[in-house]
Parts: C-alpha cells; sequence; structure tokens
C-alpha cells in the first residue's frame, strides 16, 4: 500500500475513534466496550491491507466481527465474547 | 409487498454487496419519505443521497453508527429555520420527529425495492453538516444506509408484546422508571 493511502486510511479510523469518544458521552454505557472492538477490528484492516497482520490478528478480527452485535441484544454473551477475545489475543504473544 | 409482511420482516442490514443503486431506485426512496406525516404539513425536511464511494467513506469515518460498505447514504435533515418560524419553541422537535417517521418510510421503501438499509444516528452531526457545506439551519438528524443485502439476514429479537402493549389503560409498573 502506498504511503498517502495508508495515511488517509489511518485518518478515516482516528476520525472514527475521536468521533466515538465524542458520542459516546451521551451514548449506551455498553457502546463503549463495542466502539473499542470495533476500532480494533478496523485496525486489523488496515494492518491487512499494509501486510503487517497475522493469523491470530485475523482470527481475533473474525470472531469480533461474528460477535459484536450481541452488544445489541444479550449482554452477558456480548461480555463473554470480550472476555474470550482478550484470551485469544493473548495466544499471539506466542506465536 | 403486503405492508404488514414488510413491516415485520424488515431487518437492519450491515453487509452489503458491491453493487451499485439507481438514481432511479434513491429518487423512490425519497419520494416515499416525502409521503410520511408531517406536523402541521410544515415539512421541514431534505434528503441529500450520496452514491460517491469517497464522500460515503468520509460519512462512515464520522458515523461510528454506521456499519459495513454501503454503497448509498441518504441523509435525513430538519430544517429548523422553517420548523421555528412555522411552530415555534416546539418546531425543532417536530422536525426531529418528522424525520423520524419519513426515515421509517425510507426503510420500508428500501425493503420493498429489495435493498438492505440501516437507519443511523450516532454521528457527528457538526462534522457532517461542514463536510456537506450544510447551512447552520439544515441539521442533519438521521443517516440511512442502503445496499444490496449480503450474507444472511439477522434474526428479529423484540421481547413480547404484552410487556408493552396495554389496552384501556398502563398495566406496567408504578414507581421511579428505574429498571
Amino acid at each position: 500500500m502506498e504511503k498517502d493511502n495508508l495515511k488517509q486510511d489511518a485518518h478515516k479510523l482516528i476520525c472514527y475513534m475521536a468521533t466515538s469518544a465524542c458520542n459516546l458521552v451521551g451514548e449506551p454505557p455498553l457502546y463503549g466496550p463495542f466502539r473499542l472492538v470495533d476500532a480494533a477490528s478496523r485496525l486489523i484492516d488496515l494492518l491487512e491491507e499494509n501486510e503487517a497482520t497475522s493469523n491470530n490478528l485475523l482470527e481475533a478480527r473474525q470472531l469480533i466481527e461474528d460477535k459484536k452485535y450481541l452488544v445489541m441484544h444479550n449482554e452477558q454473551e456480548f461480555t463473554e465474547f470480550l472476555n474470550d477475545l482478550v484470551l485469544k489475543l493473548a495466544e499471539g504473544f506466542k506465536e | 409487498m403486503d405492508i404488514l409482511e414488510a413491516i415485520k420482516n424488515r431487518r437492519s442490514i450491515r453487509r452489503y454487496s458491491h453493487q451499485e443503486i439507481s438514481d432511479q431506485d434513491l429518487k423512490k426512496i425519497a419520494e416515499m419519505a416525502h409521503w410520511a406525516p408531517s406536523a402541521g404539513n410544515i415539512n421541514p425536511r431534505y434528503y441529500i443521497s450520496i452514491k460517491n464511494p469517497e464522500m460515503i467513506e468520509a460519512i462512515k469515518s464520522l458515523s461510528p453508527g454506521m456499519f459495513g460498505n454501503p454503497t448509498a447514504v441518504m441523509l435525513l435533515c430538519a430544517d429548523k429555520a422553517k420548523a421555528e418560524e412555522k411552530a415555534s419553541t416546539n418546531g425543532y422537535i417536530y422536525s426531529i420527529m418528522d424525520v423520524a417517521m419519513a426515515a421509517q418510510n425510507m426503510l420500508l421503501a428500501a425493503h420493498a425495492l429489495a435493498l438492505g438499509a440501516c437507519v443511523i444516528r450516532s454521528f457527528h452531526a457538526q462534522a457532517i453538516g461542514k463536510l456537506l457545506g450544510l447551512p447552520e439551519h439544515i441539521v442533519p438528524e438521521l443517516i440511512v444506509a442502503l445496499g444490496f443485502p449480503e450474507g444472511d439476514l439477522p434474526k428479529g429479537i423484540r421481547n413480547d408484546l404484552s410487556e408493552i402493549y396495554h389496552q384501556e389503560c398502563y398495566k406496567g409498573s408504578i414507581g421511579n422508571g428505574k429498571r
């Protein structure tokens, strides 16, 4: 990926994170963890496009994409997913 | 398409294919929104359709509630000046309700056209207004993301109707409203 594209994609991600921070002040508390894991997924997208990812991160992104919308209807399962995600990412240190 | 079935089968779609939406379909969706009720028939609302991928990307980066890659977005704005001129201090609240009713029509129209749609409130209205060069009195209130659905449709989940529908009088809990 060209450096300019990387800058542009990083800018979009930073905009997303800053807008999330701004809006979260008045949004449901569970949207905080939701936005954080969504930002993680978007960061993995960016890393993938720059050939700088790992199997562990790709699996973590898959887990996020499969489970993130639980936030809207099952708080307990969403919380369990967050825990599973951290454990999954911790495995990455062994790669 | 039966209207009752359409209401019940519509889902918020957050995954879209790359297939482009025609200008004709977007215009039809805006037309159906235009037929939504409006307090005092004031109609203080504007709809702006956007298909330019770069602009959609910019809007998406300012809209944490937008997911997937919609091929079009519809920005629903309240005309705050017109609303307040015609309906005094309540005007702006009315205009927001008008926009919400227009959004539901848009969602149903999109569903009838075999499109997927998702209504979004989580965005930075001021920043998007600046991005699109909107005057201050034209306030973005909702976004409807649009595209042809991809993947499985999400399940519809609602609590039991009896919990929220009471006949003749309120039969819910009495207290301070906290759960």
